[in-house]
Parts: C-alpha cells; structure tokens; sequence
C-alpha cells in the first residue's frame, strides 16, 4: 500500500510537472489577461507581482511547496483562490460523469451479454451483428460530433430536450448520453468478448449439463468476467474525464472540463494546474478503488487465492 | 486577443459541418411567434472574468456585461459612434488646459438607492489610479478635485480631449464601494439601466431591470447573459428558441440563422479592422516601394465578396467606418500586379524576394485569407512563408515586434483611434517619423473638429508611406430571435460591447 501511495504522489509531481513546463512554454499569459495595448512598463509589473519572471525551477519548488500546503494558488484571470474556483467546478463534472458512467454500465453490459449470447447460440445472429455494429460506431465518432448530432435532432429538431446549459435532469440527458455512447462502445465489446469466451467454458456447459436455467448460467457467467470489466472501467476512467471535457465544452456544462478550456485559452496557469492535478487524483483514486472492488467481486481475491 | 489552438482548428471542421446541419435541422423546426418576451436570454463565447471594475474589465468578455449594469461620465452612441453625455451632462476646457470641468446629472441613484454625487466619481478614478486592467483609459488623468457635489475638475498630465472617450469605459462605482471588497464584487452596484441579480461563472448572469434608471427603464424586464463557448452550440440554442442572441458567427452559422423562420442575422457593419502590418525596422519593408508593391498586389475586392461571403469591405486607408478621421473621400488600393511587379523591379527586386508572415488566425476567415494573400504576393514575385504559430506568441510578437517581416491583426472599431494609432503606428518597428509627428500633433488637437481633420491629415500620410498593408473592415455577426428588437449597432461597445437589450426602449443620448 506504502509503494502505492508513493507511486500515486510520484504521478502526481510529474502530471503537475509536464503541465507546468508545458504551460510555461505556451506563451506569455499577460497577453491573454491584459487588454491589448497594455504597456510593456505594466505588463512587466503584473509579471513580477505573479513571480512570472522567476526561472523555471524557481518557480515550480515555490509551487511545489505550496501544494504540500494543500495551496493550490489564486487564478491569474479571475484571482480568486484556485481551490474555490474547483470546488464550485466539481459537482458538476461528478454529476455528469457518474450519470454518463451509470448509463453507460446499463447499456453496455446487458447488450454485451445478450449480444455474447445470441452469438452463442447461433454465429449468424443478427442482434450480435447490430450490437457490434453499435460498439464499433460508439469508438469511431468522437463526443463532440455525437454531441452535435444529438442536439440537432432532440434540441434543434424535436425541441424535446434543452441544448445546452445545468439546472434540470433534462440538461443532463445529452451531454451524458454523448459521453456514455463510448462507454458503452468499450465497455460492451469487452462484455461481449469475455461473456463469449467464458460461455464456452468447461463450467458454462456443466452449469448447463446440471439444468441451471440460461439466466443462471448467464449470471454465473458474468460474475466470472466481472473481475474484467471493473478493471477495464478503472483504466477507462481518465478517458471518461477526457469525454466529459468534450462534453462540457459543447453543451455549455459548467464543470471541471470547461474550467480547464477556458483556463488554457487564457493562459491561467494556476486553474490549469489545479484541474489537472485533481483530474491525476481521481484517476488514481479510481484505479486504487478498483483494486479494492477486485475482492468483492472475486471470492478468490478475498481468501488470497488469486493466481 | 485568445485565438485558435489546433483544438480549435479540429472543431472548426466540425462547426462548418454543424452549421449546414442546422439549416437542414432548421426547416424542421416549427415556426412560432410567442409573445412579447420579459425576458432575454443572450449567448456569449466568454464568461466574465470578475465584477469588480477596479480589478477587472479591459476586456471585452468582462466589460461587454459590467456595462449593463455600470456607465461612464460619457459615452459613445450610434453607428458612427457619436461622443455622447451619460452622467456628466457637459464639459468645458478651463483656461488651465489640462483641467476639464464636468457638470454631472443630477437625480441619479445608484442601484442601492445611493444618490449619485462629485465625491463617488473622484473615489471612483482614485481607486482605478492604481488599477492595472485600467492603465489605458487612466493614461492622462493625474486626479479629481470635487467643486460641489455636481462638478468635478478632472486634471489631466497633458492636455488632450481623448479624455472623453477614455472616461467612457471607467464605469463609476459609489464612494466606500471597496470598504468590502468582497461584497460588492459579489454584489456590484452601479447605475446602469440593469441590476445585478446572480452570477454562476461558466454558466450566466441574471440581470433586472432597475426600476429607478434615470433614462427610465430599460427592456427587457430579465437579462441573462449565458457563457456558451461553442458556436454550433450557441446557434443550436437560437433556433431551439433556448436563448434569443448569439454572438460571435461565421458565414455558414449565418446561412443557417438565415434559413430559419424564427431567426434573422444582424450585422454590425465594418465592426472589425484587419490590416497586415510591416516590421519597418527589417529589409526589404523600409522601402516605400516594396510596401507598395505589396498594397497593390492584393485583390481585396476578390477576397471580400468570395472568402468572405461578402461580410466586409476593403480598407479605405488606415480607419474604418466609426473611427473619428476616417476619410471617405478615399477609395480602396486597386488591384494592379503589374504596377506592383515594376516597384519591386524599382526597389532592386524584380527577381522577387522571400518573407515570413505571422498571421492572426482568431478571425472569421482569417485563415483562407491570408492563403489567398500568399498566393497573390506570389503572383508578383514574393514567396511568403505563412507561420500560424501559437496565438499568443503571435500577440506578443506583434506588440513588441519579434516578428519576422509581416504580422497581422484586429482592432474592434472605437470612435476615437488613438489608442489603435498607439498600437500599429507609433512603435519603434512601425512607426515613420514624417506620421508620428502628424499623430502627435493629431493629439494636441484640442476640439473635435481640429482633430478629425488632424486624423484625416494621418490617414493620408500613412496612405502615401504605405505604412501598413490596409486589407478590409469585417462585419461581427449576430443572430437573433424575430420576437426580440436587438441592435448591434447602437453603442460605441462596437465590438462585442452591445447593449443586450432594446436599446430603443430608453431615450436616445443625442437628444
């Protein structure tokens, strides 16, 4: 557990150092803070009063020991405190990534089993062929064109849902849709594959052979493979965060990812900061989460049996 | 001045997509006309970057809101941008010449009740002094004395009357505003025909209508500014009937707003200036010649009416429609490669020459244009290196003159060009003796019309030295719902400073 964290605190330095440098190399952030015309003389101030002309080193150990203080600095853009401004963000990212990640598991999971079953039963089946098909798409179309295309038909089109914007569960229905299409897409593969394989198993057919029903079967089955899809939904987390960034830009959603746009076209080097290195965190958290979930869904793991 | 990442390029496929999209989308959309609306919802690309003025503003994203709720001891009004009286009712020069003497309007309340007086505009410039978002509009002012409490003589470090159009941005706060700092910020009060109601960053402001505005009260009764950064999404939301004005299209967002039946497309004429500008201080763009040749090797009439759909108008010398000393009698460079081909053989360049252009790439088209521009300088001889490189190393490179020979950028149309003039015609690398004097003098003009005719004198001598590449004056696009009496066009917010409401619904200032 002591390497984990050590590993998780190593990852988190070099995610706040590759930003740093990263953001560091992209310009000079006056030039996106101040109105045009600001003379040189008070571009030079503003530099100095933010510590902006400290080299490199200099002023990524006086960051460093400032997060070590839990400080995660003020907003050169709107000088508030960096931590404020993403506790007010946060909500609102967790509230679509956790409905998209549920709708997601909804969807992908029965579809995967069922797709994996009618394949099993027959190679020529058309549902799996459809449900393929519909993984397939889900990984080929980015989220903001899933999320253009769903406004036009149930916003612009149908007038049945609100474009863009948070307030109501309506809001919600879009952008966590745009976001689960590829949830679904990987997660309904990885279902599929791992459901088909496990049906052909020894066990499956002794199941089967001791007239278990197929919904029995199929749910002895699954808990087999669950151990996969917990990992994969794990390791799938920082690209749900990447999709709700996507998301949040083009349905106007005022969270995490939004902040962070917003904050990278105008040079904020702190808010940039602060939203990655929480974005590290929850990556890391998750996948320490994930680990523990391993022994609930696997006995095995529980009695230390694990291979 | 935040332009277009490679991000930004990405989308920008998908925007055009999207915007045909919509018009397919929009002829399914039911036509309907509600009623008279108490509420308009408006559609912006930025948020507010805070609601204090003495720690932010300068900015269009900040200002563009702050001045609903807030104004200035002037203003500008009208498509020609017209120097008009907003809390100062009129203005004498003393016999001291950098001492103006302002006669403020009386019966005023701030949106607190507070009356306001001399002593909240003397508080209000003290407080800005020190401000750093404020350093060009404070540029002249030296301090306030208060006569009574209806007169102040504002003191200036210099004499000039472009004091005028920069008190047209210091929005007056009530005196003790930042004895709590925080709670006015969260709460600001000024006495703009709209009063703060809520502000969730990211996402809106809610305004109301102040009931006790001195112009009277403004319509609509609610203003809710939304910060949607998406354009596709800004446009989805209008034809939705989601919000009632969007701001910030493009020529395929405009076709789609136009194919719709409950939505019109309203142009703020020539709201943007685009000019291509020399590093005068590299060869061979100290030649008068070269400068020329290049002014001439350009088919603006060509790039005007095709890439850009028509939505703008070549330059006729340095200003445009709006700035004080634009020159109607002046007519666009023709286009004339041949005359541009025997200057450069003139300047010991017929066999043509290599440079490096820096575009600003943040503009509508901005892009295809300056790929048209390459090919037509290329037409003359001149091999043009375009570098779309990181916005604000462009910005920047521009501003300081770290640009290799050619740089290129925006001015939103002011009524008073001094500051534009500041930029583009009075640095070290871009600057010509012979029109920094005329400038100068241009600034020491101490009535309007001295100095329009001194500004027409600059415009001229810029036009003959062939200082800058004059290229078109764009229109900024905006669509609105048919149910909603939106004017881009009235107040000297020019660009992307409007007056998100009716501004018919309150009595003219030139009256």
């Amino acid at each position: 557990m002591i390497v984990r964290l050590m590993q998780a605190i190593g990852a988190l330095l070099g995610a706040a150092l590759v930003g740093f440098v990263l953001l560091h190399g992209s310009g000079d952030p006056t030039y996106a803070i101040l109105p045009p015309d600001t003379p040189e003389a008070v571009r030079a101030e503003y530099r100095q009063t933010h510590g902006l002309n400290d080299p490199l080193p200099l002023q990524f150990g006086r960051y460093t020991m400032r997060l070590l203080r839990g400080d995660l600095g003020e907003s050169l853009v709107t000088q508030e405190p960096v931590a404020r401004m993403l506790g007010a963000a946060i909500p609102a990212t967790f509230e679509l990534a956790l409905a998209a990640q549920l709708l997601g598991i909804a969807v992908s999971v029965p579809l995967g089993c069922l797709a994996a079953y009618r394949r099993y039963r027959n190679p020529g089946s058309r549902v799996d062929a459809a449900a393929t098909l519909l993984f397939t798409a889900g990984q080929a179309l980015p989220t903001f064109f899933v999320g253009i295309l769903l406004i036009l038909l149930f916003a612009v089109s149908l007038r049945a849902l609100p474009v863009s914007g948070r307030g109501t569960p309506a809001h919600l229905v879009l952008p966590c849709i745009s976001i689960a299409v590829f949830i679904v897409a990987v997660l309904g593969r990885l279902t599929r594959t791992e459901m088909l394989e496990a049906l052909r198993e020894d066990y499956a057919r002794t199941a089967r052979a001791k007239g278990l029903s197929e919904v029995s079967v199929l749910w002895h089955v699954l808990r087999n493979v669950l151990v996969t899809l917990v990992t994969m939904v794990g390791l799938e987390f920082g690209g749900l965060l990447a999709g709700a960034v996507t998301a949040e830009f083009v349905f106007a959603w005022p969270g995490l990812g939004l902040l962070m746009l917003q904050a990278v076209a105008q040079r904020d080097l702190p808010v940039v900061l602060g939203a990655l290195l929480f974005s590290a965190c929850m990556v890391i958290m998750v996948n320490l989460a994930v680990d523990l979930l391993y022994s609930l869904v696997d006995p095995r793991i529980r009695r230390g049996e694990r291979a | 001045m935040t332009k277009g990442l490679d991000r930004r390029t990405f989308l920008r496929g998908t925007i055009g997509a999207g915007g045909a999209l919509l018009t397919a989308a929009s002829r399914h959309a039911a036509a309907q006309t509600p009623p008279a609306k108490s509420t308009w919802t408006v559609a912006v690309s930025l948020d507010a970057s805070g609601l204090d003025p003495a720690k932010f503003g300068g900015s269009n994203n900040t200002d563009g809101k702050l001045n609903h709720i807030m104004e200035g001891l002037t203003d500008s009004e009208g498509p020609d941008l017209k120097l008009v009286p907003k809390l100062a009712t009129s203005w004498r020069r003393q016999a001291d010449p950098t001492v103006w003497r302002f006669q403020l309007r009386k019966g005023v309340k701030f949106h607190n009740g507070q009356e306001f007086k001399a002593s909240d505009v003397k508080y209000t410039l003290d407080v800005y002094q020190g401000s750093a978002n404020k350093k060009n509009n404070m540029r002249f002012i030296q301090g306030v004395n208060v006569i009574d409490d209806h007169t102040v003589d504002i003191v200036l470090k210099q004499p000039t009357q472009l004091i005028l159009i920069d008190l047209s941005r210091l929005f007056i706060v009530p005196e003790g505003a930042h004895r709590n700092a925080a709670a006015f910020a969260a709460q600001p009060i000024g006495t703009g025909p709209y009063q703060f109601v809520s502000w969730t960053r990211q996402d809106r402001m809610v305004l109301k209508a102040f009931d006790g505005y001195w112009r009277g009260v403004a319509r609509p009764q609610n203003l809710i500014l939304r910060t949607i950064p998406d354009a596709t999404t800004r446009v989805a939301e209008l034809m939705s009937g989601g919000v009632d004005i969007v701001a910030g299209l493009d020529s395929e967002q405009a076709k789609a707003i136009q194919g719709n039946p409950r939505t019109e497309l309203v142009a703020l004429k020539g709201g943007i200036l685009i000019n291509l500008n020399f590093n005068l201080s590299k060869p061979p763009f100290n030649d008068v010649r070269v400068r020329r040749a290049l002014n001439l090797a350009i088919d603006r009439k060509l790039i005007t009416e095709t890439i850009l759909g028509g939505r703008a108008v070549p330059a006729t010398g340095p200003f445009s429609r709006g700035f004080l000393g634009f020159d109607t009698t002046l007519a666009p460079y023709p286009y004339d490669p041949k005359q541009a081909k025997d200057l450069l053989a003139q300047a010991g360049l017929g066999g043509g020459f290599k440079a490096v252009w820096e575009p600003d790439s943040s503009q509508i088209g901005a892009r295809d244009v300056a790929q048209a521009i390459a090919g037509q300088f290329k037409a003359v001889g001149v091999e043009v290196e375009l570098r779309f490189i990181d916005p604000i190393q462009q910005a920047k490179n521009s501003d300081v003159g770290t640009f290799e020979g050619l740089s290129s950028g925006y001015w939103g149309v002011q009524s008073d060009p001094d500051r534009y003039l500041n930029y583009y015609f009075l640095k070290p690398f871009n600057s010509i003796p012979r029109v920094t004097t005329l400038i100068q003098a241009a600034r020491e003009q101490q009535d309007l019309p001295r100095r329009e005719a001194a500004l027409k004198a600059v415009g001229l001598a810029t036009r003959e030295e062939a200082q800058i590449i004059e290229l078109y004056s764009q229109d900024l696009l905006f669509g609105r719902s048919k149910d909603v009496n939106f004017d881009a066009a009235v107040t000297n917010m020019g660009y992307q400073y409007n007056a998100w409401y009716d501004y018919s619904s309150l009595p003219s200032l030139q009256s």
